[in-house]
């Protein structure tokens, strides 16, 4: 009986060890997104008009984006 | 933003422009870019394709609406990703980034 | 028995590997400034100025965001009666032009007290060997019945615009003490870089 209590400990800290690096799977998932291309958007924009990735940066200009949560919150 | 808007400057001299990104509507995306008198776009994407295109993580305060995490990317001239990273944006990061890309563009 | 023992050590060995990529040692704080034969303050060996008499206690702000550091005296008097001077390497705004980013400052400067900003100077002054912005306000709370005096100097390292400013807290029936903007001016005109900022580096 003590054994069999034994193993259902054994197995289940098998079980949680793995959940362990879940920060290690957000690093995987960001190094897998680096060196990957971009796929070309298009999304309406603050400046009256939209924006279509490949028109306005591809082959020209380097481009930073930044997701946010929403507006009037700080980013 | 503003923070971007301060370093817009030096964004332009590394050949480099910046955009956010939210699933707010582009009307309130509007105000609020005027409020902080923003000259960078801000970019409206209520379907939220683009955020799971570069694996952005949905907040968990709205259940059936979830917002963007921060996250900021990079991506070079030639289309290819080269710089993640989460949370607040790491702005003197960004401009170190720039730089070493702008290098690499140099070399012969 | 001895399988039993050899699958406890087994999973006491995987833990520990688990944990050792969490460990982290505490690094004890360092001050971050000393004194020069000269008795100014060496601030991270970064910046040099003449420090306020003793009884101005330092101001921290860790990480980034806020000011840099800065000092603060409680003054004589009943509530509000305080003066705080700082230095900020980034006051809020986006400008490299001083004009401009005096109206995008003001627009956040003591947000939170709510109070209505009257200039009551603005000039050109000399700071950081070379010139800069000096504006000095007054705002009043007629509720709460108190009124602050700032002063704020605008001047440059590199191409951006760094801040100074001071603020004193009074009761509305209570009087300025100036003597403490002497010492922050002491500050100001004392203050030197002692090398290059991150942008002036790229």
């Amino acid at each position: 009986m003590m054994r069999s209590r034994f193993f259902k400990w054994f197995i289940l800290l098998f079980l949680i060890l793995p959940l362990s690096p879940l920060s290690r799977a957000v690093a995987q998932k960001v190094e897998a997104l680096i060196g990957r291309e971009v796929l070309n958007f298009t999304l309406p924009s603050t400046h009256d008009r939209l924006i279509n990735y490949a028109e306005e940066y591809h082959g020209k200009h380097h481009l930073i984006i930044t997701f946010f949560p929403a507006a009037f919150t700080p980013v | 933003m503003e923070r971007h808007q301060r370093d817009l400057y030096l964004y332009e001299r590394f050949n480099a422009r910046v955009a956010g990104v939210s699933r707010d509507d582009v009307t309130i995306l509007k105000y609020w870019a005027k409020s902080l008198e923003l000259t960078f776009p801000l970019l409206s994407n209520t379907t939220g394709f683009l955020g799971s295109f570069f694996d952005v993580k949905p907040t968990k305060e709205l259940k059936y609406y979830p917002l963007f995490s921060r996250r900021t990317v990079i991506i070079d001239k030639k289309g290819i990703i080269r710089y993640v990273r989460d949370d607040v944006p790491d702005y003197k990061g960004i401009l170190l980034f720039l730089k070493k890309l702008n290098q690499e563009e140099a070399k012969p | 028995m001895k399988r039993n023992s050899l699958i406890i050590l087994f999973s006491v060995l995987s833990i520990g590997t688990w944990l050792s990529g969490c460990a982290t040692t505490e690094t004890s704080k360092q001050v971050p400034y000393r004194l020069s034969s000269q008795g100014t303050v060496i601030w991270e060996d970064e910046f040099e100025f003449i420090p306020p008499p003793p009884d101005w206690k330092l101001l921290r702000v860790e990480g980034e965001g806020d000011i840099n550091f800065g000092f603060m005296r409680t003054d004589p008097g009943s509530y509000p009666s305080l003066t705080t001077f700082a230095y900020d390497e980034e006051p809020f705004g986006c400008s490299t032009k001083f004009e401009e980013r005096e109206k995008e400052f003001f627009k956040r400067f003591l947000f939170n007290a709510i109070v209505q900003f009257q200039i009551l100077e603005k000039r050109k002054v000399q700071v950081l060997g070379q010139e800069g912005l000096e504006v000095t306000v007054e705002g009043k709370d007629p509720i709460k019945r108190e009124k602050v005096r700032s002063k704020v100097i605008f001047g440059k390292r590199g191409e951006r615009v760094v801040g100074f400013y001071i603020t004193q807290w009074r009761p509305t029936d209570r009087s300025y003490d100036l003597s403490a903007f002497d010492v922050f001016d002491k500050f100001v005109h004392s203050f030197k870089f002692l090398k290059k900022s991150f942008y002036e580096t790229l």
